[in-house]
């Protein structure tokens, strides 16, 4: 085991010198790694149990527009904003999820169900242009450099914000794994299961949208 | 019998190479609805699906037809998982 520790605190060290050496635009790769790696071990957390879905777009969506819009037509900080996107995105899960678990809908239907949660959030989104921005993008309004308003001029802070959220998804997937472990496709503890898989996913990888969007407004 | 589809399509829509993508999702709806591996089922959710779609463009804008069809469609499949001709 120490061997392992010593060889994870050498990349430990490395990863956290990285920001000095290396030019910006391998920053700019490396957060993006970062993220996406990080919304894709939210996707798999539920992807493993069986419920593939097709949808996780929905819940980006919802958790990277919510602290936006509040940040660019009230103010209101991200730090408040994020939790507020997160905790919206569950609702949405819930209110899909729980009818899916409670009426039987799972296999194949489940991954159209989300698949439509998808394509509606998205056309609502467009659709929705006047406040929203449609098809052209939402960027939130930059101040330069401000912890309020989690905006930085340079990309070494967003790199450390990227690295801390990456390990948060490994750690809870880490959680899930030891804790429910088994795949649970029986019938009798896919319910709990079901619920509970959609709304750990979906609380981990709303922070993720947040960060990328203050990051590439600063360019 | 896609391919003769496609042929009356485009006799609406352009030919490129993406055109797949933009009935993609709707096509998956529209098979679930009818129920998978059921031909009257799929055909019955299609004129059903098309319906809601034009008579929504007609009240709301078109964009949100959409969103009134995948609504119905998310709907539809708590009250009837199987298809809409299954019992």
């Amino acid at each position: 085991m120490t061997a392992r520790h010593a060889i994870l605190a050498i990349l430990l060290a490395a990863l956290a010198t990285l920001p000095q050496v290396v030019p910006p635009y391998f920053m700019h790769l490396l957060i993006q790694i970062l993220l996406w790696g990080f919304v894709y071990t939210s996707w798999s957390i539920m992807g493993r149990f069986g419920f593939v879905s097709l949808g996780h777009g929905a819940f980006m969506g919802v958790g990277a527009y919510v602290p936006a819009l509040l940040w660019n037509y009230f103010g209101v900080t991200p730090w408040i904003g994020i939790p507020l996107g997160i905790s919206l995105a569950v609702v949405l899960a819930l209110v899909i999820g729980y009818p899916c678990f409670r009426l039987k809908v799972v296999g194949h239907y489940f991954a159209l169900v989300t698949l439509a949660l998808g394509q509606v959030v998205m056309l609502s989104i467009v659709a929705a242009r006047d406040v929203t921005g449609g098809s052209l993008g939402f960027t939130p309004k930059a101040v330069g450099y401000s912890w309020f308003a989690l905006q930085f001029p340079q990309k070494a802070y967003f790199y450390v914000i990227a690295l801390a959220l990456w390990f948060a998804g490994l750690a809870v997937w880490y959680w899930v794994d030891r804790g429910i472990g088994r795949e649970a496709l029986d019938a009798i503890s896919e319910d709990e299961e079901a619920a509970a898989t959609i709304g750990i996913n979906v609380i981990r990888e709303k922070r993720s949208p947040h960060s990328a969007a203050p990051s590439m407004g600063n360019i | 019998m896609a391919g003769l589809a496609a042929c009356l399509l485009i006799l609406q829509y352009d030919v490129h190479p993406f055109i797949g993508n933009t009935f993609g999702p709707l096509i998956f709806m529209i098979c679930v609805l009818g129920g998978l591996g059921d031909m009257i089922g799929g055909f019955v959710a299609a004129f059903l699906m098309s319906q809601i779609i034009a008579i929504g463009g007609y009240y709301f804008s078109t964009e949100l037809s959409y969103v009134f069809a995948f609504t119905f469609f998310i709907v539809l499949m708590f009250l009837r998982p199987h298809g809409v001709l299954s019992r």
